[in-house]
């Protein structure tokens, strides 16, 4: 009887020292996921919204949302398509809730005063990014995807549209934004 | 203006530098966590139980204090067992609310959101709109009780000065929740509207399933609501 005590005991022990390791290693492994993937969820934070403030909040709404999905991951894609698909769709969320706020575009003339080339990149993204809020949300996703170089099969298995749907998408979605971004930057001229 | 220049400024822009994120800050961000449409629905519907069961509360307590007529037997009877219904239906959405898989694919997990709000939010903003006329009644029968010391459901019933409190109690709830539902359809139609003949068959194959849900709904209230003004009809010439 004794025997059987101390061996349960014993086994509940070991049970509560393995679930702890194991929390501390999905924990490491989920750090070092969230390391790996930062720009792309930089990347979705900026995509869908202007403002600094509401950037860092949809960052951290990912970061929880991620977390909170680890266990839906079941390794039958890649980890930075389980990371877009989580960014994306708590972006989309977020952002139908959200008014869009502008960010005011650096004004030419104070470029023109500086000629700093990182001054001039600043301008470059952020007219580009002006471009891309005037396009509605799922366009937002696929072109950020674009041209983050992810591969249409790829970007089909995140947005849960045909390879050839994505071909024919971002046709349409490039002309849009380039004609976007020369009126932007026209400002410039 | 070329792709290869687009690129190129996508390419070249300042990311924040990484950091470690330790689990217990990335757990404090529930708090900060924008409330969600999915959250805030969530919550309507464990409100909208317990009011439920409130009222039922308050039927089974009416039936046994004053006057025992068959009149309100058959009250608290539709009552009871609409609010266990009701009640479980509301469990049914909230799982079914619960189980929107935030790492499926963008598209799939908006035809999701849209089916599940198009369908079946649809039907509960009525349930839950129907509510507050059976509160209003119980108390005014429970005002009755207090101050006449006796609950006169059938002349309440006759009353049609009841009609409109109830029918203002019913307008007070839906209206508002009608107005919020159909503006976050038409968000989610505004995000999922493509010229892509895939998609728009999906969405036109929820509405129409939308649109039977919603006939069959309505004529079976309209039998209820029948069949009742017939039997508090019969009862009154009895």
């Amino acid at each position: 009887m004794v025997t059987f005590v101390v061996i349960y005991i014993a086994y509940r022990l070991i049970k509560i020292n393995i679930n702890s390791v194991i929390v501390l290693v999905e924990e490491e492994v989920f750090n070092n996921v969230i390391y790996e993937h930062q720009g792309i969820i930089w990347k979705v934070c900026r995509t869908f919204f202007r403002n600094e403030e509401d950037q860092k909040d949809l960052f951290q709404d990912i970061l929880y949302k991620l977390w909170k999905a680890r266990d839906s991951f079941r390794g039958q894609s890649k980890i930075s398509t389980w990371v877009y698909r989580v960014s994306i769709n708590q972006a989309i969320d977020k952002s139908r809730k959200a008014k869009s706020s502008r960010t005011i575009l650096i004004e030419p003339e104070e470029i023109k005063d500086e000629s700093s080339q990182r001054t001039q990149s600043k301008f470059d993204i952020e007219a580009l990014y002006m471009a891309i809020d005037q396009l509605k949300p799922l366009e937002k996703a696929l072109i950020m995807l674009y041209l983050n170089q992810e591969s249409y099969k790829q970007i089909s298995e995140v947005m849960g549209i045909s390879e050839k749907n994505v071909s024919v998408k971002l046709v349409r979605i490039k002309e849009r934004l380039k004609k976007f971004y020369q009126k932007i930057s026209s400002y410039d001229e | 203006m070329n792709k290869d220049i687009i690129d190129e400024i996508w390419q070249r822009q300042e990311l924040p530098s990484y950091q470690r994120f330790s689990i217990d800050d990335i757990k404090s961000y529930k708090e900060n966590l924008s409330t969600g449409i999915v959250s805030s629905r969530l919550r309507l519907i464990r409100f909208d139980s317990i009011t439920k069961t409130v009222v039922m509360t308050g039927y089974i307590a009416l039936l046994f204090i004053g006057n025992f007529t068959i009149l309100k037997l058959g009250l608290t009877g539709l009552v009871v067992i609409g609010g266990i219904l009701l009640i479980l239906r509301n469990r049914k959405l909230r799982n079914k609310i619960n189980r929107l898989d935030t790492s499926k694919d963008v598209l799939g997990l908006l035809i999701d959101k849209y089916t599940t709000i198009n369908q079946y939010y649809n039907e509960f903003i009525l349930s839950y709109s129907f509510t507050n006329p059976f509160l209003v009644l119980a108390g005014f029968q429970f005002y009755q009780l207090y101050k006449y010391h006796a609950d006169k459901l059938d002349i309440l019933l006759t009353d049609p000065v009841i009609y409109l409190f109830l029918l203002a109690a019913f307008l007070v709830s839906y209206l508002p929740q009608r107005v919020l539902y159909t503006k976050e359809l038409k968000e989610l139609e505004y995000i999922l509207d493509s010229k892509d003949d895939e998609t728009s068959e999906k969405i036109q194959m929820i509405r129409i399933k939308q649109r039977r849900r919603l006939y069959v709904l309505v004529f079976t209230l309209i039998a209820l609501i029948g069949i009742g003004a017939l039997l508090t009809i019969l009862f009154m010439l009895r």
